[in-house]
């Protein structure tokens, strides 16, 4: 009687090992799993960010070429009649170095 | 019997079995491990580089010349491919050739490598699909692209530097590449390896030059408009500031020839009469001559050993500054003729005509200056009118800005700043006299002179109506392709410096073999007008104001004595309806507003890891406007810390919480 307790304690003991066991293989597969997971978001939200700032530099550029002179001044002087002045029709404001 | 034998076969073969699989693994694990090792590595890890972005470029107002970004090189397997129609289209859609489409479509090819680069956000769904893989590669943006094309240079699709100062300062803008580890899985998708190998790139320097967008934009399209309406076959803008050698504009345009490099420092021309000034300047300089010293002029023509010289405007005797006003050739033969050779030669050498100005620019030319045992006996005579040497464009610039800043010759200047990506400054330019050439005095009574020229003598066309101009203008034979001179054909040119008491700019206008008129009083003089009226109507073409206000003070008493004495022909010509001036008013600001907007550009400093309000604190301290949203610290800034920008700039502060 005492022999089949023993052998029973026994067993249960290995049973819990072994589900010990699975339980930390399946943590362990768990946080590989979820690490490659996060890696893989992380690459694509550093491509996203590759592709918006590449996108970013193009506008940013487009809008500097659109709004340079030589892009602006034909286009006004064509469409709105507008001319550069003669040195006697700009005002310069002189700023003066005694003042407080 | 026989039962027991065969059990002890069966035995035997799993013992064998068994012994097999012990030895294999033995064998693999002891003796082969490193190979395989190296195998699983191959199939599971590659190693992809990361291309260094190349440092960008920017103008002297922080303006972004030259930016770099990320673009994607793109290869396909078309045995890999599932939906090669879906491939197809998107193919298309990017603007691949139909060729490069039917070949990565084509499921008996390997592998295709599409030529260009493609935008990642364009790129991004055919990038996902099975069979597409990717390479990251640095594009380079210009803007403007044509205006500073010729100063910039450019880098081609495969990133290499071809030309400008994309070649010449390629060691410190391109950076260095990094790499990184990339795991597969079975299907082929990358992931970031766990392993933390990889090599950040080291992004390059950031240069800001010395150029200002604003007056090379004026200055390519004066040009363009010049070149068309004259009829000429190119010519080329120097604009430079006389105070520290700082090159502000540099425009070239030849029609119909191909052109490398820029001409304005490459192609040496026979500057003709605009070298009259600095053989004035050095005689006065000397004690040989006076302003008011006069020779005859014979009626505008004098032959001397052998070669017949001419005059545009025959007069009888002119003095030193009459002779440079009407651009008398006899006069400023007889009176050049009071140097030696040795002291002419020297005269010009000492202006640097002869040898590279040092600009760090590729195939500049050193232009041509013979040394007296080499000359004619018409060498002297011709030297004095400007023939028989040759100059570029920057070289005159910058022997004009000795009369200009008081006598300094200084060595030119393009490059202003060089700063690591960590804002450290490598290097700055300082103003760097080359050779003390001239007095203050006898450099400006010869820049009075020269006012004499813009007022009333060749050059009236280039006259402003507020500001004294001084100025010279040249009209020179142009050589032909095997000896001697082309006739008809000529190169006009005008000097000016603006404004006249204090220069601000030296400014060069040549233009080759003009048809309408030929001379550089009537063809270059007019080009320099209209670039001065719109940098002075312009809102930032590296004009210092305040001095600018002071000439025009300035330049208004001389002008109400001009009209006193009643000496018609040197008033400013009077304005048509379009041109009325408007009311001479000069408005004082505070001080204070001035130190604001004279400050120069700066980077953007680093405020990682700062609270919010020390990251906004130290941004507005060093001179920038900041936007910012969210809580927590600071994370980057857009522009990033290091990149030189202008004060006053918006920086966008990236908050994490």
């Amino acid at each position: 009687m005492a022999k089949r307790r023993v052998a029973a304690r026994g067993r249960a003991w290995v049973a819990l090992a072994l589900f010990g066991f699975v339980l930390i293989a399946a943590g362990v597969i768990w946080r590989r799993t979820a690490g490659i997971t996060r890696s893989r978001d992380i690459r694509v939200l550093e491509q996203r960010r590759v592709q918006l700032e590449s996108e970013r530099a193009q506008l940013e550029s487009d809008v500097r070429d659109l709004s340079s002179r030589s892009v602006l001044a034909p286009l006004v002087e064509r469409r709105l009649g507008m001319r550069v002045p003669n040195d006697s029709q700009v005002v310069i404001l002189s700023r003066s170095r005694s003042a407080p | 019997m026989l039962r027991q034998s065969r059990i002890t076969l069966i035995h035997l073969s799993l013992v064998l079995f068994a012994g097999a699989i012990v030895v294999r693994a033995a064998q693999v694990q002891l003796f082969q491990s490193k190979q395989w090792t190296q195998k699983a590595a191959r199939q599971h890890f590659a190693s992809t580089e990361i291309p260094a972005s190349r440092g960008a470029i920017y103008d002297v107002s922080g303006a972004p010349l030259a930016m770099s970004r990320e673009m994607l090189r793109l290869s396909l397997s078309p045995r890999e491919i599932k939906d090669r129609r879906a491939v197809g289209r998107d193919l298309t859609s990017l603007g691949v050739p139909g060729e490069f489409v039917s070949r990565a479509t084509d499921a008996r090819r390997a592998w295709v490598d599409l030529p260009g680069t493609y935008s990642p956000a364009r790129a991004a769904d055919l990038a996902a699909m099975r069979g597409v893989y990717t390479r990251p590669t640095v594009d380079r943006v210009y803007t403007p692209r044509e205006a500073t094309r010729r100063i910039v240079g450019w880098v081609d699709d495969t990133g290499t530097a071809r030309g400008g100062l994309e070649l010449t300062l390629d060691s410190l803008l391109r950076g260095t590449d990094g790499h990184a580890v990339i795991a597969r899985d079975a299907r082929g998708r990358r992931f970031d390896s766990p392993a933390d190998s990889d090599v950040a790139p080291e992004p390059g320097d950031a240069v800001q030059l010395t150029i200002n967008q604003e007056l090379q934009e004026i200055s390519v399209r004066a040009l363009s408009d010049a070149i068309a309406k004259m009829g000429a076959t190119g010519g080329d803008i120097v604009i430079l500031d006389p105070q520290d050698g700082e090159i502000r504009a540099m425009a070239s345009q030849r029609v119909g020839q191909p052109t490398f490099g820029n001409p304005a420092l490459s192609e040496p021309f026979e500057p003709g009469s605009t070298v009259k000034p600095l053989f004035a300047a050095m005689l006065l300089q000397r004690g040989l001559a006076h302003p008011t010293d006069t020779v005859n002029t014979e009626n505008g023509v004098y032959t001397i050993e052998g070669r017949t010289i001419h005059d545009e405007e025959p007069k009888p005797q002119l003095t030193l500054a009459q002779a440079i006003e009407y651009s008398s050739n006899i006069a400023m033969v007889k009176f050049v003729s009071r140097l030696t050779p040795r002291q002419e030669f020297e005269t010009l050498r000492d202006y640097g005509f002869g040898m590279p100005t040092g600009v760090p620019y590729p195939g500049e030319a050193s232009g041509i200056l013979y040394p007296p045992s080499e000359w004619s006996r018409q060498s002297p005579a011709s030297m004095a009118i400007g023939y028989e040497v040759a100059v570029t464009p920057l070289q005159l610039a910058a022997a004009y800005g000795a009369i200009a800043n008081g006598g300094d010759l200084l060595e030119p200047a393009l490059i202003k700043e060089i700063r690591a990506r960590d804002g450290t400054v490598l290097y700055h330019h300082d103003r760097r006299v080359v050779r003390h050439l001239l007095s203050p005095q006898v450099a400006a009574t010869v820049r009075k002179m020269m006012v004499g020229v813009v007022q009333g003598g060749t050059s009236t066309e280039a006259q402003l109506a507020r500001f004294t101009l001084a100025g010279k203008s040249g009209t020179a034979r142009r050589g032909a392709t095997k000896h001697g001179y082309s006739a008809g054909r000529y190169t006009a040119s005008f000097v000016g410096l603006f404004p006249a008491d204090k220069p601000l700019y030296v400014i060069i206008v040549k233009l080759d073999d003009p048809k309408s008129t030929i001379f550089g009083g009537k063809a270059a003089a007019p080009v320099s007008k209209i670039v001065l009226q719109a940098a002075i109507a312009s809102r930032d073409a590296a004009l210092d104001r305040n001095a600018l206000a002071s000439s025009e003070t300035l330049s208004k008493i001389e002008d109400t004595t001009v009209a006193s004495t009643g000496d018609v022909a040197r008033a400013p010509a009077a304005p048509d309806t379009d041109d009325a001036p408007a009311p001479p008013i000069v408005v004082t600001l505070p001080a204070r507003a001035a130190a604001q907007r004279t400050l120069p550009p700066r980077a953007v400093p680093d405020v990682h890891g700062l609270s919010i309000r020390a990251a906004v604190y130290a941004l507005h301290h060093a001179g920038f406007r900041v936007q910012a949203s969210g809580a927590g610290t600071a994370q980057s800034t857009l522009p990033n810390a290091g990149v030189v920008t202008g004060a006053g700039a918006v920086v966008r502060l990236v908050t994490s919480p």
